[in-house]
């Protein structure tokens, strides 16, 4: 597959996947959810003044990260059937990781200082370092979705599958990493505020 | 055989598989870092082009309906020009486009201007929507390949902003479909061009970019000769700077002046860099005063530096030509590019701006334009015109010193027509 190619299917997905797993499909039979998602699919490669809504969603998110794009695919799966749900405490892990990797990485972005993470995506080698090491152990721990994730975002940066040359955007995009943020502060709400403001 | 043991198997099976996979990345991506700066003076030519008067000027754009904005210039030959800008019904309009203008030295004049890009070609060639195009910069490279880099906003305001790339083989006859750059992990928005490439020994290029969606700082963006990038430098940081004119002063040394964009002192900021790029000294204010506004600068035969700016507190209703030494601490006026009639720059009445508006046309457009001038004027009360009065605008100057020994200045000229004004190293020598 080309990048060009890549990139056509990766927009397709960004745009329909979401949408399938937000929307209450699991209610569904499974011929219906099938076409639900189908049509999702057909209806973001319809054009709307010449601009398809996946080309429209690229333009205003930028390609997501191959990390991303799997969550996505495997998510779309198990809603369809065709594997388990990961055990919870795996999910829990990737959510930390994705969240620290976007604490890490978004705020340096706003220029607040002259330290600078993005850059290790260019000059990427202690990045590679620490994310192979991480492979290695997801994948020693059984975590097999953690190890996939972050070894095929390796593989497409070795492909350069996308247009970036930074490393970092194989692995985490903003709209990942507000994901799991989002997530584990709903999770860890309750414990973040002090008892005497919950409500009884 | 148990499932436990199976399960270690596959994960000895496939643990040499990504080693494998991050042994070759590892070996694919070795730091890249920049090579000193280009000398691209080195062996010019002794016998200088000798123009008609040591001091010219003229228009380089043709369209008198639309506004124009910040303009850039790159010598092409000994002999030939070409400059680019946007231009539409106003800034930040859909129907903004590129465009460029060549001019040729021997005889003086400028050609007809074409279009470069649009929304429509930028949104084909990246596949995404485009709402509005800004800023383009252009550079011939040592390897002969032209550079127009060019930004494009999809969603929102120029802090939307991302970087895109064409290059021509053959001098601007032919582009290549536009490419985008990814410069910022935040959906890569915010990145914007205005201050002129530079060129490294290995033919990799330096881009002065800056940011401005929460955060207003510049960078230098590292790019390898065919325009990938490889890495970025944080020249300043905070939400006070912008636009970066880079002017290299040796192989590994260069000045760095930006826009001052804060609501402190006002002036215009400077920051070094003595390792080709890699790490600029935290930037400082200089004497010239900024009113938020681009400046350009370029290095001069006798190893000054000489600065197009506004240097004005506020408004941008004269700009004018320094010439200051490399520690920027002296700074010597040497011309008002162009000025309002009014010392303060206070908006004139309709009465007395249009004649003044016509003289300055007269003056500025060195006869090749003077067709243009019915035109022009009708359009003057919609360009320049407010309830409060007429205001005169001369902005966003972009500088290069040919190796022919020629000082080329385009800035845009009351936002209707891109000014070129061109003087030679006698004419520098003739002003002190």
């Amino acid at each position: 597959m080309s990048p060009l190619e890549f990139v056509f299917w990766q927009a397709l997905a960004s745009a329909a996947l979401p949408l399938f797993l937000l929307l209450p499909s699991a209610r569904l039979t499974p011929p219906l959810r099938y076409t639900l998602l189908l049509a999702l699919l057909g209806l973001a490669l319809v054009p709307i003044n010449g601009i398809t809504p996946a080309m429209y969603l690229r333009s205003v998110f930028d390609d997501l990260a191959l990390t991303t794009s799997l969550a996505l695919l495997v998510g779309t799966a198990v809603r369809l059937g065709w594997v388990a749900r990961p055990p919870e405490a795996q999910l829990t892990l990737l959510l930390w990781l994705f969240a620290g990797m976007a604490v890490v990485l978004y705020p340096a972005a706003l220029g607040v200082s002259y330290v600078d993470p993005y850059r290790l995506g260019f000059a990427p080698r202690l990045l590679l370092a620490a994310v192979g090491l991480l492979s290695l152990g997801l994948l020693w721990q059984r975590h097999y979705l953690g190890c996939l994730m972050l070894s095929l975002a390796t593989l497409g940066f070795v492909l350069q599958l996308k247009g970036s040359t930074n490393y970092w955007d194989y692995l985490i995009d903003p709209a990942l990493g507000t994901f799991c943020l989002v997530v584990l502060l709903r999770r860890h709400a309750r414990s973040l505020i002090p008892s005497r403001y919950r409500s009884a | 055989m148990s499932f436990a043991d199976r399960s270690l198997l596959w994960r000895l099976a496939l643990a040499p598989f990504i080693l494998v996979l991050f042994a070759v990345a590892w070996v694919q991506h070795p730091a890249a870092l920049p090579t000193p700066f280009l000398d691209d003076h080195a062996g010019a030519p002794t016998l200088k082009l000798s123009p008609s008067s040591p001091f010219v000027n003229g228009f380089a754009s043709s369209d008198v309906d639309d506004y124009v904005h910040a303009a850039a210039l790159t010598p092409l030959s000994e002999d030939s020009l070409l400059s680019v800008w946007f231009a539409g019904s106003r800034e930040g309009a859909a129907d903004v486009q590129i465009r460029g203008a060549h001019f040729d030295v021997s005889d003086e004049s400028w050609d007809e201007e074409c279009v470069l890009a649009t929304r429509e070609s930028t949104q084909r060639g990246l596949s995404r929507y485009v709402r509005k195009l800004g800023n383009p910069v252009v550079a011939l490279a040592p390897d002969q390949r032209l550079w127009l880099f060019y930004v494009s906003v999809s969603i929102g305001g120029w802090g939307g902003s991302a970087i895109n790339a064409m290059h021509s083989e053959d001098m601007g006859e032919t582009w290549s479909p536009p490419r985008r750059l990814v410069t910022s992990p935040f959906f890569n928005i915010s990145t914007l061009v205005r201050g002129a490439p530079v060129f490294h020994e290995d033919g990799s290029i330096g881009l002065p970019v800056y940011h401005e969606f929460i955060g207003k700082f510049a960078e230098y963006l590292y790019l390898s000769a065919d325009g990938e990038v490889l890495d970025k430098y944080r020249i300043s940081r905070g939400n006070h700077s912008l636009q970066p004119t880079i002017v290299p002063t040796g192989p590994e040394s260069a000045i760095a002046m930006l826009r001052y964009a804060g609501d402190d002192h006002h002036r215009v900021l400077a920051s070094r860099t003595e390792d080709a790029g890699r790490s600029w000294s935290e930037p400082v204010p200089l004497e010239p005063f900024n009113p938020n506004s681009s400046l350009a600068a370029a290095l001069t035969h006798r190893n000054t530096l000489l600065v197009a700016l506004n240097n004005l507190r506020d408004g941008r209703f004269r700009l004018s030509l320094y010439e200051t030494d490399l520690e920027m601490e002296n700074w010597e006026h040497l011309i008002d590019l162009d000025a309002s009639p009014d010392p303060d720059g206070d908006p004139l009445p309709e009465s007395s701006f249009t004649p003044a508006l016509r003289r300055q046309f007269i003056a500025s457009s060195s006869g090749s334009r003077d067709d243009l001038l019915g035109g022009f004027l009708a359009e003057v009360d919609e360009r320049m015109c407010r309830r409060a009065g007429c205001e005169f605008e001369y902005e966003y100057p972009y500088l290069v010193h040919t190796r022919e020994g020629i000082f080329h200045l385009v800035y845009s000229w009351n936002n209707s027509f891109i000014k070129h004004v061109s003087f030679t190293e006698d004419w520098l020598e003739s002003r002190n």
